[in-house]
């Protein structure tokens, strides 16, 4: 019967619940879409890959020391291993694998494609069955001025077969021309890579080294089986290997001079199955793609945590208005248990519902996605959605839970009803404010402030999100012990500029501190996220700016845009540069993602001798300029890295480790060097990649560097200033990002705002119709539901400003030793951000307002 | 049960019915008292043994007539006696109207639905306060004559509070309230008799 009774419920109170079903649906719809287009990504890539793997039995190449990303290889082998390998029994088929950096010129002389989409270089495979590119026109490059390019490139650069280029990679800019144009599989290219292939000879010697392979792909005869394949391979590839296990053994009772000369830490190759490459490709790209799907993830449940206030809301409200109704069952014999569960199978069954709604969204969300995505140049064959199991049952339970948990206090205080209730007038529209909820609100304000500022202290994220979201509980607890005192300072001024209306919306706003306050909270956390986007990104720019101008002694930054080592300058842009009269300092920087001491870092490289020149290193310790083959300089003070010279740093690199020895320390305050860094020459014995990603100068004159870049056009020639804009415009486009994706939030709890006081009008139309009665005019109703609206907002958006704020100054003070010292709070963007806010509530009250003004009188006041 | 406003009559009712819980004193319905029993154990007491009739608000706006009949019932998890039920059903004359939501049905037929509830549990004792105070005077007349029936034909004991003599010349005995204390009471009580006795109080 109470399940009889829920659902009669909830179809009277479908209006009502639309509001708590929206904020589901939404925030349901966000996260299922994202979890579809991921899939449907994954399940593309892995499907090309799997394809392009399709021929190959057995794959040879030198293992890495760590993870590798899609299309990294850790170390060349000698082609030489190609011969042997051709003899052994049961093989059919070898072709080698040479990737690396390579870049094409459009007819204007851009480069075409960038590092954020991917740039790559690699040889024309002329066994069919191993080689993923087919041609779509044209033919195969031959010899050292034939190239081929994929078809996505060839479109937006707008290049035919025949055309003239010019190739950019790690050796001088050369000349080619352009004699096919490739597919892989059934796309143009995968995603938006742009593709160079050579063939075998030219690869090697513009991509590696004469005589190096990246790989060698084997197919296998019939009747020879992949597994096979690699067993009979393995003994001829371990005889490549050096050194042996007996070696090793050997060495370790060397002296440790002897050691280091006699057993070189030298490429380890391995052979793998096909079967092995691709699920290791498959791997790769998951790792991507999931990275990707988390940073949406984590809006998704943004948003839904402030829809969760939403249904928390409107809960209370629908319990509050049905007390009567309440006590009644209570009087006729249902147990509080009975009415608890009544509220929360309404709660589930709308979460049910929503969710289900909310995936039927995402699925359009996924699809205007893809084709936003398409849009933009990624090129995917995503005609059919990755609808799997998993994103419908964790769409469906998020959204359930949610709602579930959201309901569970209102239900609480359903089932606390006394059936006396049912024979009282009840005042509904009122609540008072305990000194139990100040005492706990303040005591958890403080809990969750502390947990934060413990968890950024320990660079513990988990730590950090959990108090953040303790931190908008608390301060929700918090909110209504405020309200009544906020609602009634901002209201005044209100009353006398609006009169009777803004005294009426002043006296509404207040009368029920803990729904304002709860309506408020979800207003809060949008503002407070966005205020507090705003002043990271403003101190990341004002201390980013700051400490390279005092830092940096150069007069200019040449940058690749390179954000790994899969792209950058050709070394032979800084030659050029140092031979140019009036140039004083110059260091090129390279970077790469090694574990030092076990644990992820980077490791910077620069010219040593220089560096000092270029940047204010701070107080330093040893000689910078003397690291040598095995010293590197390590970053000390703000308590990052207590290093003292002489301390060993054991370095992995993909092509294995290195043992450095700390030979020089530096304090500088500007995060743009890196916690570590050695000299180019001990960086590049272990990184075979020789590109920069950024070349720093001290010269007289930037015209003729400037006009040498023109050969090299990946090279952004940047003065001090003109850096530093740049840098801002990277953190700008990252915060729209991000003020987009928090939009969805801000929705939401504007749709609340809207729904709290439709809700709060249906129970005040005795009120409201009383009011008519004797006088108000509609515009005065309607003015009034605004100003509340308005009242309410400016609540949430300063105690959002307040919450944002400290998380601001919170995550500026853990990043002080990361060089991100400098608190800036833009006051004038907070205040626009503010201002929207408000404005936007007051939108949101327009249609509740046109509904409290139609009140009929008569209606209103007849109505029990 | 009569007496003039605030002589404490619906106070006495919330707490004979369990509504209310004592500060002092005794409550027995049966062999029950209401003193010691937990929340649970009144809403148990008032589910199986008593019936309520209210003044307004009776029913659940969403249910129709049958169910807010056998609402009780479905609370308790148990099936209703379907020939009880018929034959409550056919005494307060809602045959035709069971389908109906509350604002279908007149103020007279939402009380009837609600004097249906309170005697289709067959509960020990049933509780009406002023249950003809929103109606007038023939549907008022009407529901009398239903709880008078009950009286007499179903052996139920029913307990109103009101303040009109002539509800109350329906009752077997009248008893009568002032500043919460009882002062008199008359058996067989008349419309008249009444009257003359609550002047007395008036004076």
């Amino acid at each position: 019967m109470i399940f009889t009774l829920t659902i009669k419920q909830l179809v009277a109170n479908k209006i009502r619940l639309l509001a708590t079903a929206f904020a589901i649906i939404l925030g349901v719809a966000f996260l299922s879409g994202t979890l579809i287009l991921t899939d449907t990504i994954k399940g593309t890539l892995n499907d090309l890959l799997t394809k392009a793997d399709a021929g190959t039995d057995a794959y040879i190449r030198s293992s890495s020391a760590l993870e590798l990303g899609y299309g990294q290889t850790a170390r060349p082998i000698d082609a030489t291993l190609v011969d042997a390998i051709r003899d052994v029994d049961g093989v059919d088929k070898v072709s080698i694998e040479v990737s690396g950096y390579a870049q094409i010129v459009d007819k204007a002389g851009k480069a075409v494609g960038t590092a954020d989409t991917g740039v790559l270089g690699m040889n024309w495979v002329t066994v069919a069955e191993l080689n993923p590119f087919t041609l779509s026109s044209g033919r195969a490059p031959r010899g050292p001025s034939e190239i081929a390019i994929d078809k996505h490139s060839a479109k937006i650069a707008k290049l035919h077969v025949g055309d003239q280029t010019t190739v950019l990679s790690s050796g001088e800019p050369r000349s080619a021309t352009i004699v096919g144009i490739t597919r892989f599989g059934n796309v143009d290219t995968p995603g938006a890579l742009s593709v160079v292939l050579f063939d075998d000879i030219t690869a090697q010697e513009v991509l590696n080294t004469a005589g190096e392979v990246d790989a060698i792909a084997v197919t296998a005869k019939s009747g020879v089986s992949s597994d096979m394949l690699v067993a009979r391979l393995t003994p001829v590839v371990r005889d490549a290997n050096q050194p042996f296990w007996w070696q090793r053994f050997l060495a370790a009772f060397m002296p440790e001079q002897v050691r280091d000369q006699w057993v070189q830490p030298g490429p380890s190759i391995e052979v793998i199955s096909g079967a092995t490459l691709t699920k290791e490709h498959q791997h790769q790209i998951d790792r991507d793609i999931n990275q990707f799907g988390t940073f949406l993830t984590i809006f998704a449940l943004i948003a839904l945590f402030v829809g969760a206030f939403i249904i928390n809301n409107t809960f209370s409200i629908i319990v509050s208005q049905r007390t009567k109704e309440m006590a009644l069952l209570r009087a006729v014999g249902a147990s509080g248990r009975q009415v608890r569960f009544a509220v929360l199978a309404e709660a589930a069954i709308t979460g049910l519902v929503a969710s289900a709604v909310g995936i039927a969204a995402g699925i359009g969300v996924a699809k205007g996605l893809q084709l936003l995505l398409s849009a933009l140049g990624v090129d995917l064959p995503l005609d059919t959605l990755a609808i799997t199991p998993s994103t419908v049952l964790i769409s469906l339970a998020v959204g359930f839970v949610i709602t579930v948990l959201s309901a569970v206090m209102p239900s609480r205080r359903a089932s606390k009803v006394a059936p006396i209730a049912a024979l009282r007038d009840v005042a509904q529209d009122r609540s008072s404010v305990s000194i139990r909820r100040m005492v706990v609100g303040a005591s958890a304000t403080a809990i969750a402030a502390a947990t934060l500022l413990v968890g950024l202290n320990g660079s513990n994220i988990k730590i950090v999100g959990a108090g953040a979201v303790a931190l908008f509980l608390a301060a929700s607890v918090l909110g209504p012990v405020f309200a009544r005192p906020v609602a009634a300072a901002i209201g005044t001024p209100l009353a006398k500029l609006r009169g009777t209306p803004g005294v009426v919306a002043r006296q509404n706003a207040m009368r029920n501190p803990q729904r304002t306050a709860r309506t408020a909270s979800s207003l809060m956390i949008g503002v407070a996220l966005v205020s507090f986007l705003t002043i990271f990104a403003a101190s990341i720019k004002s201390s980013g700016a700051g400490n390279f101008r005092r830092d940096f002694k150069g007069t200019a930054v040449v940058d690749s845009g390179a954000i790994d080592n899969t792209s950058g300058l050709s070394p032979k842009f800084a030659a050029t540069i140092e031979t140019m009269p009036g140039v004083h300092a110059i260091t090129e920087q390279r970077n790469a993602a090694v574990n030092i001491d076990g644990s992820p870092n980077i490791l910077s490289a620069y010219d040593t001798a220089t560096i000092g020149k270029l940047f204010d290193l701070g107080h330093t310790t040893g000689d910078i300029t003397r690291l040598g083959d095995d010293g590197i300089a390590v970053k000390v003070g703000n308590g990052s890295d207590q290093a003292r010279l002489g301390d060993k740093r054991i370095v992995t690199f993909p092509t294995g480790e290195a043992s450095f020895t700390v030979r020089a320390t530096y304090d500088n305050r500007s995060g743009f060097l890196g916690n570590q860094f050695v000299d180019l020459a001990a960086f590049a014995t272990n990184v075979p990649v020789k590109l920069d990603s950024r070349i720093y100068v001290d010269a007289d004159d930037l015209d003729s560097i400037t006009n040498a870049a023109a050969t090299f056009p990946t090279a952004k020639v940047l003065t001090t200033e003109a850096f530093i804009t740049q840098q801002d415009g990277e953190i700008n486009t990252i915060l729209t990002l991000m003020y987009a994706l928090l939009g969805l939030a801000v929705l939401i709890a504007l749709l609340g705002i809207a729904n709290t006081l439709a809700l709060s009008i249906h129970e005040r139309k005795r009120e409201l119709g009383l009011l008519r009665a004797i006088g108000m005019s509609r515009s005065q109703v309607r003015s009034s539901v605004r100003w509340e609206s308005a009242i309410i907002a400016v609540f949430g958006s300063a105690l959002g400003l307040a919450v944002g704020t400290f998380l601001g100054w919170a995550l500026v003070q853990a990043m002080a030793k990361d060089g991100i010292d400098e608190l800036a709070i833009p006051i004038g963007s907070l205040f626009t951000v503010a201002a929207i806010a408000v404005l936007a509530g007051i939108g949101a009250a327009l249609l509740p307002a046109r509904r409290a003004a139609r009140i009929d009188i008569l209606t209103a006041v007849g109505t029990a | 049960m009569m007496g003039p406003s605030g002589s404490g009559k619906s106070t006495l009712l919330h707490c004979l019915a369990g509504l209310d819980t004592l500060t002092s004193g005794s409550i027995r319905i049966g062999d029950i008292d209401l003193a010691g029993l937990s929340d649970r154990e009144l809403t148990l007491l008032r589910r199986d043994r008593i019936g309520f009739v209210f003044q307004s608000f009776n029913l659940i706006p969403t249910l129709n007539a049958l169910e807010n009949i056998t609402l009780p019932m479905s609370l308790a998890g148990r099936k209703p006696d379907r020939a009880w039920l018929d034959h409550v059903v056919d005494t307060v004359g809602l045959r035709t109207r069971l389908t109906h939501r509350p604002s279908e049905l007149s103020g007279g037929q939402q009380q009837r639905v609600a004097v249906a509830r309170a005697l289709a549990s067959r509960p020990e004792i049933i509780f009406a306060d002023e249950p003809t105070g929103n109606l007038d005077s023939r549907a008022g007349a009407e529901i009398l004559t239903f709880l008078r029936n009950a009286v007499r034909e179903l052996d139920q004991t029913v307990v109103m509070v009101t303040h009109d003599p002539t509800a109350a010349a329906y009752a077997d005995r009248a008893v009568f309230l002032a500043d919460g204390r009882i002062v008199d009471e008359l058996a067989d009580p008349t419309a008249a008799t009444v009257l003359a006795r609550m002047q007395t109080f008036g004076s």
